[in-house]
């Protein structure tokens, strides 16, 4: 019987010196892959504990408190003085203490951002949650972007710059970073910041903190512009299929993801007879239509796809 | 009247209160006036704003006054703008899949929510700093968040009006479907849906979510009754004044001494009543006693009440005379030693919105205050002197439904609120006069999503109510049903409460006397009749003005000797003949010009006529009598029967009619016309209330003429209506809810029975929905080959039991079998199981999602490889596919991966390395342990974060076994004591051999005659090849069934000759055989059996886990040790309380100065004490891990517990 259950890789096999082990949840037991020798069998249940059915029954269960959110600024680990004027036993505070409760629960909030390091991190956390909301985007891009921003703030990256763009910077970082990209043209408009600014902050950030992200793979935004175009799932096939094809033979290498994917879908809607015209499909992909026109082309010829044949819709 | 049961249901959902509700609440285009809308244009956030609308604080507005409106704001001809808000069409949400319109199945798949969104007008009018020069800015549309959307509502594109938009779209791309015209039903089974499914509920996070009915206490009703206040009884009005959410409990009690004292809200301690009434302005002594006095003995009460507030020293130092003594003595109390202005501003606060809310909350309103306030002091002294009675709280008239509606209103509310609050705080911090106000971006619409979404996933709702949404109860079609009729009482399931529990006379009709759980919540949770209507709420106005044409007067004061109209619990004039107004009324209604929703009484004792036009009043239907006549004609029932009008049509043309609990105590109802004889006069036949045809309906004089349904004869019975009768009952079996009343012949059985057979009926398994295949539910069953009953009643018809069956018929004897059948264990026929008998299949969805960690860290759906972590062992990953899934149709076993999953490293979020190079762990998702079968489906798709979301369902097959619990419908359940090959089972002389055999035990005692009927009534069935009637009170008769059987060569008992098939003897006793609907209850041994040798251990006491779902261990408790005891085996208690349980050796200091516990090095093999530094002198010591425990938890109260070592001795 041993402690140390948790950390299984700092196990040997006294039997055989093996490091493989089994475990055999049914059983509780900790054993070697090679000897069979049973190294532990009071396995500890990783599931719940206690199941609550109420919130009366989890009041009383839970013995701790809400897991750290990296999107708050005190990670979700503040204390709070209750508002109700009760005392620890459940007693009424008397009248004349109530005016010193409640001082004491103002001072109380006040210095719970203690420096201006905290400060600047409970305003941007702030605007990061609105900025990720309006943009519709997930929890764990919104903690990514969290996450970069705190780094910005301890490598002191943020001194003179503004806060907006730093958090949209990481907004877009946090996008890329979790393969969901979004174009910048849609940050800014949703932060209501010049593009120019983001991409600054954006670039100052890869480079400090250097976050090494690749270049985005223009697949990553067809399934958003497919959807914003009304397209189904074959378009989005061939596209993802053209794509593939052209960046193998090398012709996207250096140009705009966005481009491509908009260019890809062009082809990929006029084969299907599902025909978006380039206009539409530049607007959604936040590109000019020469652009698509110029990468259309240039995977068409190569790829050897004749725009004139149409399929059966 | 069978006619007018089955037109009702033909285009109704069995659920329709709850979508009416929830079509009520929403804004759609026939809606303008929509609950959503009227909670929006009462909203603001401040008592200085108006109502829909927003002030931002000047201060923070560099002094600019700007005002936001999202409310409507009301038109001098009392009509409003045109609506503020409106909710989109189903479009999907998250992650690149925008704007797709999904289905109710899509949500339930992708574990989305079902939801709509919620799209709000602003207006911005910018004013400068004096509030003029205002401009208004072009209102901007602004989507506030999500509402979830009722299945089958307006909202959902599963509505007939809605349906054809989306399907078409899936028709044009399906060259199957070209030029194909679909029946509605078959473009629900195109969504993938079941065309039976009644609606009604929610889907939350892909769960499917009921919002059960509450039983709550009428608002703005004066209640009155007696309260036990230091052993004496003190007279008590109360109220619950409710405005707009807000909820006020105003008390007006009779003190020991005669004075009249109120209690408000928030305020402190009791307020004289007279003070109170002087500070709203009644002001005069002789006003005060005109309002309140009605009787000669009251003028002491009332006298003394004046003077002892007048009184010198009393309340003031010079006495309350007037308006302005009231207020200074209220400042006083209740404002002491602050500023005047303050002072002012703290009464007016009390007086204007703590007290009675629902009156208004502006000064002007303080008259009327007065008046009602001196209303409920004459009731506390009416009740003193007798003239009135203690009301019945558990009077169905003082009750109201809380629909979906109304439930999601209470939320909404509160959310709407905290979004606007935040809304103003965004506006006035990121105020630039330059950039001018930027809606759009301030606007966080997570804030009400979120609060709307937490409570319809938890079911805490506002005011700390748990249970509000409950996960649909999905074991059975009619479990589902039955879980959307569910009505709850908020009373506490603790306290006896015997009154709230007992079965009330208003519930008749309204609420099934039956169908209530057994034991903490009995008779607290409910269920609603068989045909219900809960009213909608009817603008007042309306009322008033045909209640002018009536002949209303308004008087200042109570002249005494004219009738007192209430309208929703408001004084609002006299009549000088009660009696007249209210058959005038009722006429009007009747005829179309009085909505149907109002409901009016006329209380002869009070001289009061009680009109409600309010929400949520449940309401029971009757047939309208005139003149001892009924409205009902052979012309109307003919145009029923052609479908050519509807059930409202009569609702409408004033023949049938809804009747609250209020107006039923004015009705005298009949509950039936006639009666039926015994056998018909012409031929015989024995005959129910089915078997005849009311020929002379509204015709009818001294005697009704029937028509026989066998052979076509007419005879005369003598007409039961008279003059004083007001209604006639539709038909009696309507008093039951459609569980009760599925039950055959359950008016021969003993209630409790019912009772049970309405229980176990919810715990059948069968087709649940005809969609079960595509159903990603964690837990669902199918009945292999169910069969509608061959005993049916009306409401099996009606709730389409027949479509979605759960049980079987079967052939059952009554008689003991070799012990095998005691104390309510079943036998079955082996050949038969092998037939297909009870065979039921279970199938369980297991899921996981690939989800993302901060970090850029990610889950892996893959076959983990041999350097993660916590792996299990090799065998347990061999049905593993390369992509990590399983295959269908592989046969898995307790603790086989079904999917293999692997995480990042806890704690890697911030500092990678921190913690040397670590490994993977192993997340994947087994088998849960003792449960078996083959994998049915494997779906992956992307959840709403737009991670991979796996869904592999398995299926078991459950052939009946010993220890499947079974039932008739007759709370009749056993489970199987033993399967019988089929050549050792009894026989009959015709060679039938039972498919079942059940105890005689268990019929005496419990009178479950009905269940003998069944069986009977079944064994006819069989025999004739049709369908039995068995409906409450109106069932076939039992003499008919016997005669028939007879004609089949039965005996006419029943019993039949039977023969032992072990020895071929003949029983000495004849045995009672027939056929009975069984059914197989979702309690089998497949899913109970469980073992445990070793296995896995508590975290915090390192005891066995519990329960069999963490593969626990069997508790050996107190009883069991004291066994041991007695047989003095002291090495078995150590073995099972200790080495198997939690036993853990402790090293321990054996200085006696120090005795805590030390520290021993494995690797290095010494000790040290951590407290006293001793390397020596340590022990190890045997005890149990909770020992040290609790050691620890002294330790952590500042409590130290030495251990002092000595020898054994």
């Amino acid at each position: 019987m041993t402690d140390n259950f948790e950390e299984d890789q700092k196990h040997i096999c006294p039997k055989c010196g093996s490091t493989h082990f089994i475990y055999d949840y049914e059983r509780g037991e900790l054993i070697c892959k090679d000897c069979g020798h049973v190294l532990d069998d009071t396995y500890i249940d990783q599931g719940p504990e206690w199941r609550a059915f109420d919130s009366e029954q989890e009041e009383k269960r839970a013995r701790t408190g809400a897991p750290t959110n990296f999107l708050s600024h005190d990670k979700g680990l503040a204390t709070e003085i209750s508002w109700s004027n009760k005392d620890s036993y459940g007693k009424r505070i008397p009248h004349r203490n109530r005016a010193q409760m409640y001082r004491v629960r103002k001072w109380h909030q006040r210095i719970r951002v203690s420096n201006s390091a905290e400060r600047n991190l409970s305003i941007a956390l702030q605007e990061l949650n609105t900025i990720a909301t309006k943009m519709g985007l997930p929890k764990d891009i919104k903690e990514n972007a969290a996450i970069i921003y705190r780094k910005a703030v301890e490598n002191n990256l943020i001194r003179g710059r503004s806060i907006e763009s730093i958090v949209a910077a990481s907004i877009y970082a946090a996008c890329r970073k979790v393969n969901m990209p979004r174009t910048l043209d849609e940050i800014a408009k949703s932060a209501e910041l010049s593009k120019k600014k983001i991409g600054r902050s954006y670039r100052h950030l890869t480079k400090e903190l250097k976050l090494s992200l690749k270049p985005t793979n223009p697949v990553s935004y067809l399934p958003q512009f497919c959807a914003k175009l009304n397209l189904d799932k074959t378009v989005q096939e061939m596209a993802e299929d053209i794509i593939r094809k052209s960046t193998e033979l090398g012709v996207v290498s250096g140009k705009g993801p966005t481009g491509v994917a908009a260019a890809a879908i062009y082809i990929a809607s006029t084969v299907k007879n599902q025909v978006r015209t380039q206009k539409e499909i530049a607007d959604v992909a936040g590109v000019t239509e020469v652009t698509i026109r110029n990468r259309y082309k240039e995977i068409s010829k190569l790829l050897n796809i004749n725009m004139d044949e149409k399929e059966e819709a | 009247m069978n006619e007018i049961i089955e037109s009702f249901f033909k285009d109704r959902s069995i659920v329709d209160h709850h979508l009416m509700s929830y079509n009520t609440f929403i804004p759609t285009e026939d809606n303008p006036n929509s609950i959503l809308q009227r909670i929006i244009d009462s909203t603001r956030i401040s008592d200085m704003d108006e109502p829909g609308e927003m002030v931002l604080d000047p201060s923070k507005t560099a002094g600019r006054i700007i005002k936001i409106r999202f409310g409507r704001r009301k038109l001098k001809n009392n009509e409003y703008e045109p609506p503020t808000v409106y909710v989109s069409t189903s479009k999907g949400r998250g992650g690149s899949d925008t704007n797709k319109i999904y289905t109710p199945m899509e949500a339930r798949l992708k574990d989305f929510t079902y939801s709509a969104e919620i799209i709000i007008r602003f207006t911005v009018i910018e004013c400068d700093e004096k509030g003029e020069n205002c401009a208004e800015n072009e209102p901007e549309e602004v989507k506030i968040g999500d509402l979830p959307i009722m299945v089958k509502s307006k909202l959902c594109v599963l509505h007939p009006d809605n349906i054809n938009e989306y399907i078409e779209e899936k028709m044009t791309r399906n060259p199957k479907f070209q030029n194909k015209k679909l029946s509605y039903e078959e473009k629900l089974k195109l969504l993938q849906e079941d065309p039976r499914d009644p609606g009604g509920y929610f889907v939350v996070s892909g769960t499917e979510r009921a919002l059960i009915t509450l039983e709550d206490l009428a608002p703005n009703r004066i209640l009155v009754e007696y309260e036990e206040k230091y052993d004496t009884k003190v007279e008590t009005a109360k109220v619950f004044s409710e405005k707009e959410g807000y909820r006020a409990l105003i008390a007006v009690e009779k003190k020991v001494d005669g004075i009249l004292v109120v209690s408000i809200p928030v305020v402190n301690g009791t307020i004289p009543l007279v003070v109170l009434l002087k500070a709203l302005g009644l002001e005069k002594d002789e006003d005060i006693y005109k309002m309140i006095v009605t009787d000669q003995r009251m003028e002491p009460i009332i006298l003394a009440n004046i003077e002892d507030a007048e009184k010198e020293d009393n309340y003031s130092e010079s006495g309350i005379k007037t308006k302005e003594d009231a207020i200074e003595y209220l400042e006083k109390r209740f404002a002491a030693g602050q500023a005047r202005e303050y002072r002012e501003r703290r009464i007016s606060q009390i007086l204007d919105t703590n007290l009675l809310p629902h009156l208004g909350d502006s000064p002007e309103t303080r008259m009327k205050k007065a008046m009602y306030l001196s209303r409920m002091a004459r009731a506390v002294l009416e009740l003193h002197f007798g003239i009135r009675k203690e009301d019945d709280k558990d009077h169905l008239a003082n009750k109201r439904m809380k629909l979906a509606g109304d439930l999601l209103e209470e939320i909404f509310r509160q959310s709407f609120e905290s979004l606007l609050k935040d809304l103003k705080y965004h506006l006035e911090r990121t105020y630039n006069r330059k950039k001018g106000i930027k809606l759009r971006a301030a606007v966080r619409q997570d804030v009400l999503t979120q609060k709307i979404l937490h409570a319809m996933s938890t079911g805490n709702w506002v005011g700390g109510r748990t249970g509000v949404s409950q996960l649909l109860d999905r074991t059975s079609h009619m479990s589902m049903i039955s879980h959307l009729r569910r009505i709850s009482s908020p009373l506490t399931r603790s306290q006896p409460h015997f009154e709230a529990r007992d079965l009330h006379a208003t519930q008749w009709g309204r609420m099934c006397p039956n169908e209530t759980p057994e034991g903490q919540n009995c008779g607290l949770v409910k269920n609603a009749a068989l045909i219900i209507n809960i009213s909608n709420d009817v603008s007042e106005e309306e009322i008033i003005k045909l209640l002018e044409k009536f002949g209303i007067k308004y008087y200042n004061f109570d002249p005494g000797n004219m009738t007192r109209i209430y309208l929703n619990g408001d004084l609002i004039g006299f009549h000088p003949d009660g009696r007249a107004l209210v058959r005038d009324m009722r006429e009007k209604r009747r005829s179309g010009y009085l909505d149907i929703n109002v409901n009016i009484r006329y209380d002869e004792f009070t001289n009061e006529i009680i009109i409600n036009s309010d929400r949520g009043r449940l309401r029971r239907p009757v047939m309208v009598l005139e003149d001892g006549k009924i409205k009902y004609t052979k012309e109307l029932r003919k145009m029923i029967l052609n479908r050519e009008i509807t059930v409202d049509d009569l609702f409408s043309k004033g023949v049938l009619e809804w009747l609250d609990a209020d107006e039923e105590e004015n009705a005298y109802v009949a509950v039936y016309a006639y009666d039926v004889p015994k056998r018909c006069p012409h031929c015989n036949t024995p005959l129910s209330r089915k078997d005849v045809e009311w020929m002379d309906l509204n015709e009818a004089g001294e005697n009704v003429v029937l028509k026989c349904r066998f052979c076509n004869n007419e005879f005369t019975m003598k007409n039961l209506l008279t003059q004083e009768h007001t209604h006639l009952e539709i038909d009696p079996s309507i008093i039951l809810g459609p569980i009760a009343g599925s039950i055959p012949y359950p008016d021969h059985n003993s209630s409790s029975r019912v009772t049970l057979g309405a229980a176990m009926l919810k715990q059948s398994l069968g087709l649940s929905s005809s969609n079960y295949r595509r159903r990603p539910d964690t837990r669902q069953h199918l009945l292999h080959y169910p069969q509608k009953p061959l005993v049916k009643t009306m409401s099996i018809d009606v709730t389409g039991y027949n479509q979605r069956p759960a049980g079987q018929n079967m052939v059952v004897a009554i008689l003991s079998f070799h012990g095998y059948n005691i104390e309510d264990a079943l036998i079955m026929n082996k050949a038969s199981i092998e037939r297909g008998l009870g065979r039921s299949s279970f199938f369980r969805t297991y899921q996981t999602e690939e989800r993302r960690y901060p970090g850029g860290e990610e889950d892996k759906i893959e076959i983990p490889s041999s350097d993660v972590s916590g792996k299990r062992e090799e065998s347990a990953y061999a049905y593993l596919d390369e992509d990590g899934l399983i295959s269908p149709e592989t046969y898995v076993k307790g603790g086989d991966v079904l999917i293999g999953k692997t995480s990042p490293p806890r704690f890697l979020e911030e500092q990678p390395g921190l913690l040397g190079p670590q490994k993977r762990r192993e997340s994947s998702v087994g088998m849960r342990p003792e449960e078996t079968g083959i994998v049915d489906s494997v779906m992956l798709t992307s959840s709403e974060n737009n991670n991979r979301l796996v869904k592999i369902k398995v299926r078991d097959l459950r052939i009946p076994e010993l220890g499947d619990k079974f039932a008739s419908r007759h709370g009749q359940k056993g489970v199987l004591g033993a399967i019988i090959p089929q050549e050792d089972m009894p026989f009959t002389e015709d060679g039938v051999i039972p498919d079942l055999i059940i105890n005689p035990h268990a019929i005496p005692s419990r009178l479950t005659v009905g269940h003998l009927l069944e069986m009977i009534a079944g064994k006819v069935g069989s025999m004739e090849g049709r369908v039995v009637d068995g409906t409450v009170f109106s069932g076939e008769p039992e003499e008919k069934l016997r005669e028939t059987m007879e004609k089949y060569g039965f005996k006419y008992s029943g019993r039949e000759t039977m023969y032992d098939g072990v020895t071929g003897r003949k029983y000495l006793a004849d045995i009672f055989v027939g056929v009975i609907y069984y059914q197989k209850l979702h309690h089998m041994v497949a899913g109970k059996f469980h073992v445990r040798s070793r296995g896995p251990m508590q975290i915090l006491t390192r005891q066995p886990t519990e329960g069999r779902s963490r593969l626990g261990g069997l508790r050996f408790g107190e009883m069991e040790r004291d066994t041991l005891i007695g047989h003095g085996a002291a090495m078995v208690i150590k073995d099972r309380l200790l080495d198997q349980s939690d036993g853990t050796t402790l090293w321990v200091c054996g200085n006696p100065e120090c005795g805590h516990i030390a520290i021993h090095d494995w690797k290095r093999g010494t000790n040290r004490c951590p407290v006293c530094g001793n390397t020596t002198n340590i022990y190890p010591i045997e005890t149990s891990y909770a020992f040290k425990l609790m050691r620890d938890e002294l330790i952590s109260l500042g409590v130290v517990m030495r251990l002092q070592l000595g020898d054994m001795k």
